[in-house]
């Protein structure tokens, strides 16, 4: 029994550390890993979906306020423009209506901080009107100026030049926009036709144009013919130097664009002006949330990797949720096949674990219900059994018995009719011992002798017995009516064709640690054949019932290593042992308590 | 199942991985001048500025105010090296007292990029700049060309020491070996200063009567010499220019400046910037020599050169 026990807990140790060790295969790893990677997929599917997002929308904000900048700076420059002409009309004006002398002085009118100078020319390039008191060059050849012989033949209408340095004046170079219109005046009877020329500070364009735009962007006006009228870049334009991104953006139509310059996205807002037909262009770069520098980047990539973790934790607690009363059941499944202890699986986790777990339960106290049912049944068939092997005995041997006193009776001889009643009587009372399944060695061999008396006086004592047991184990226990039935067999079948010198030896003794019966006898045998199968439980042999069945009786009540062993020599004898557990009634007594 | 598994970590690892294009980064370059209150640095900033601009760096512009003390730039260079820029673009006052900074700047592992005037090191990285023997050598051809009689010819120089002062006068004074009727007078340095030029060739007008030219080796001494000549009223002597500025334009305007070499200091800031990032970005890089133009009378108000002569006042 203790090797039995230490087996099974071999077994169940081993059945938990194979739940515990890590699997590649096992249900939580699979289903972690799952769980991690689709929501790991999902988190960056999401955070660049909204990313992108984000970022079209930036991109789309930026060149809205491109263009909004473009036409606002478009606009202010046409205002200033506007202005300009104006002064150059009232002058127009002013020479149409009055003498030239009276110019000077309306001209405080025109005094500003953004005109550098105002004055008229007429087609010798005479100035006979010039709003600044310093004395004019008298070197400078106007003619070889486009701004003077762009506009003579033409009349009334404007010209504004590129940014140019003008030199009016000595040691005066102020960069300056000139604008120029055609003027015809009369003095003293001569028609003039001349000049109004508008000096702008080229720094007050300047102004209007330093806008940022965003991203770093810039806005640079572009005159008709391709020149630079603004550019923040400017100097380096003009000292040989492009900026990369001029190219792609001067040939540009009104409106907001879109275009790839050397690997970066630009957005362009185009303006052409109502006045010069100058083009302001502004030009951006679309980095969408890039714009906000790295910090964003570095928000959303730390946000992305603390949720991953999260996810990675949180999918490691559920899936362990889910698995471990999974794998406590397979545990216990593992314990059933051991041995019948108690077994409840904790009802715990998810519904259909807490299902299985529930069904679990109820298989295993059906299955103990199963068995203790079975094993039941089983006691209950051995005592029918059993019930039905005495009242087989019974009526069958009393009956020879009762024939053999009346035979002794007849034949008068009253000594032996007494002894044999007696004999019966005894064999009867003990046959019943009180309701007792077990007795003694003692009682029992007793009893097998007062069988062999009754039988020996039924055959005429042609056989004699021997009846032996060893002292220590004469209170030993043994199921009852174990030696009858096979001294029984010994007399009917062994001795019953030999004569006088039939022997049968009933010996008890005790044998590694076993009871042992062993009885003999020295008659016809057992034919091998016969020998082989005499033990078997086949119910339709009628042969050698009384064997098989004390056979099984002792292995249904002590277990299968105890029961009969079977030696036969033909016309030698055969030799029956019967082993058996050794109990005294004491220890019985314990184990029963 | 595994392959699965494996199959989707790796798509969910490129993903993870594509998604991490961080954007490039802003170097911080330091440009320390020779004297940032003058026009000419002015300029060379602006062409750094604007090189920054599309080159995702961030200039930072510092030197002493004038040229005069080149040991005034010691400290500069110390205080940028304190502050750890990504790379310094030097323009150095001292050919051979700068080198020790220099080297300390490289041993720091600051890149250093040379711009206008070099120093005498093999740690630095490239120069930027003129090619000051041809600008020289040009000078002299040029004075050559339009000066028919023979005499004598002054030299105003700036810095004793600084390089492109005495490569330019190397580069001068070996092309004007090759022109016998002129005789090269003993060079006078006027330190980057207008009025200390002006003095200098005041005195050189009285002293030497058979003065012919005046080879001027940069913008102030120009207009220095410039001015004394105009107000001597000598009409036989004539100033050629390196380098010119509004008042010299003037001076050229009234004949008294026959004719002035263009540096390009915009060019010399850009590409000094261009070549630095590319430095920065592990790119091979080489030494710049930018454009000398000619500028006389008849071309002073060109569009190239009336940007470089007469900047936008701010």
């Amino acid at each position: 029994m203790k090797d039995r026990r230490s087996i099974g807990e071999k077994r169940t140790r081993t059945s938990i550390r194979l739940g515990r060790k890590f699997r590649w295969n096992s249900l939580q790893v699979v289903l972690s890993i799952v769980m991690l990677g689709l929501s790991l997929t999902a988190v960056m599917v999401i955070s660049q979906l909204i990313y992108s997002h984000a970022s079209a929308t930036i991109n789309y904000s930026v060149s809205q306020n491109n263009i909004q900048i473009v036409s606002d700076v478009a606009k202010s420059i046409d205002s200033y423009i506007d202005e300009m002409e104006s002064i150059s009309d009232t002058i127009t004006n002013l020479l149409a209506k009055e003498p030239v002398e009276n110019l000077n002085r309306s001209t405080v009118v025109f005094l500003r901080d953004d005109i550098e100078t105002i004055a008229v020319f007429d087609e010798t390039q005479n100035a006979v009107f010039c709003t600044d008191s310093r004395t004019l060059r008298d070197d400078i050849d106007l003619t070889r100026q486009s701004w003077f012989t762009g506009v003579i033949a033409q009349h009334s209408n404007y010209l504004i030049s590129v940014p140019h340095v003008q030199r009016l004046f000595w040691g005066d170079y102020p960069w300056v926009i000139t604008l120029t219109r055609g003027v015809t005046w009369k003095q003293g009877g001569v028609v003039h036709n001349g000049v109004v020329m508008v000096d702008m500070n080229f720094n007050r364009i300047r102004d209007l144009c330093t806008r940022d735009l965003e991203n770093h962007g810039y806005l640079y006006i572009m005159g008709t013919d391709g020149s630079i009228i603004y550019h923040p870049m400017q100097q380096m334009i003009y000292a040989g130097i492009q900026p990369k991104e001029f190219q792609a953006t001067s040939h540009l139509r009104d409106g907001s664009s879109q275009v790839t310059n050397d690997g970066q996205k630009l957005s362009v807002a185009v303006k052409t002006l109502s006045g010069a037909s100058w083009k302001v262009i502004g030009v951006s770069t679309l980095q969408g949330l890039d714009a906000y520098g790295n910090g964003l980047k570095n928000y959303i990539m730390t946000a992305v990797f603390l949720l991953s973790l999260a996810l990675f934790c949180a999918s490691i607690v559920v899936s362990r949720g889910i698995v471990s009363p999974l794998r406590q059941l397979v545990f216990l499944m593992g314990r059933i096949s051991g041995n019948g202890e108690d077994i409840c699986a904790p009802e715990k986790g998810v519904f259909e674990i807490r299902t299985l777990s529930a069904s679990f339960n109820r298989m295993v106290r059906r299955i103990r219900q199963l068995m203790n049912q079975v094993k039941e049944e089983q006691e209950q068939l051995r005592r029918s059994e059993l019930k039905a092997l005495y009242s087989q005995i019974n009526p069958h041997f009393l009956y020879n018995t009762l024939d053999s006193v009346v035979w002794l009776a007849q034949s008068g001889d009253q000594k032996n009719v007494v002894h044999m009643v007696m004999a019966l009587a005894k064999f009867f009372r003990m046959s019943l011992s009180g309701g007792r399944e077990s007795i003694t060695v003692e009682e029992e061999l007793q009893q097998v002798e007062n069988y062999l008396i009754i039988q020996q006086l039924r055959f005429y004592n042609t056989f004699t017995y021997e009846i032996s047991c060893e002292d220590e184990i004469k209170r030993a226990i043994t199921p009852k009516l174990v030696l009858q039935p096979l001294v029984e067999n010994a007399i009917v079948h062994g001795l019953g064709t030999l004569g006088e010198s039939g022997v049968i030896t009933v010996k008890a003794q005790k044998r590694d640690n076993m009871l042992l019966f062993e009885v003999r006898d020295n008659g016809c045998g057992i034919p091998p054949e016969k020998l082989e199968h005499i033990l078997e439980t086949s119910p339709k042999s009628r042969n050698g019932f009384g064997l098989k069945n004390v056979h099984e009786r002792i292995r249904l009540g002590c277990g299968p290593e105890y029961g009969l062993t079977l030696e036969s020599e033909p016309d030698e004898g055969t030799t029956v042992w019967v082993k058996l557990p050794l109990q005294f009634p004491e220890a019985q007594k314990e184990v029963e308590s | 199942m595994k392959r699965f598994l494996i199959l989707m970590f790796t798509s969910v690892m490129i993903f993870s991985l594509t998604s991490c294009n961080f954007a490039t980064k802003t170097y911080k370059i330091e440009l320390i001048v020779k004297g940032s209150s003058m026009e000419f640095w002015k300029n060379l900033s602006k062409g750094a500025q604007s090189a920054a601009l599309t080159n995702h760096a961030e200039i930072q512009m510092d030197g002493p105010e004038e040229e005069k003390d080149p040991a005034d730039q010691l400290r500069y260079i110390e205080k940028a090296i304190q502050e750890k820029p990504d790379a310094i673009i030097l323009a150095a006052s001292d050919y051979n007292r700068m080198v020790k900074p220099v080297e300390n700047a490289v041993n720091a592992g600051i890149p250093v990029i040379m711009v206008d005037s070099d120093v005498n090191s093999k740690k630095t990285l490239a120069y930027v700049g003129t090619d000051n023997i041809m600008l020289g050598s040009k000078l002299a051809q040029s004075l050559e060309s339009r000066v028919k009689t023979g005499g004598k010819v002054a030299v105003i120089s700036f810095v004793q020491d600084s390089y492109p002062a005495v490569q330019r006068e190397k580069g001068f004074r070996d092309t004007m070996a090759r022109y016998s009727r002129f005789q090269l007078l003993k060079t006078q340095y006027g330190g980057s200063d207008n009025a200390i030029s002006e003095k200098l060739t005041a005195a050189l007008l009285k002293s030497e009567p058979d003065l012919v030219a005046i080879a001027a080796l940069n913008e102030p001494s120009a207009a220095g010499a410039a001015q004394a000549l105009s107000k001597s009223g000598r009409k036989n002597v004539r100033v050629f220019a390196v380098d010119c500025m509004p008042t010299e334009a003037m001076y050229m305007e009234q004949g008294v400046v026959d004719i002035a070499l263009l540096q390009n200091p915009y060019q010399m800031g850009y590409y000094s910037v261009e070549t630095a990032v590319k430095a920065l970005n592990g790119q091979r890089v080489e030494d710049v020599y930018t454009d000398i133009y000619t500028v006389d009378k008849s071309n002073l108000f060109d569009k190239l050169y009336q940007q470089l002569i007469f900047p936008f006042s701010n």
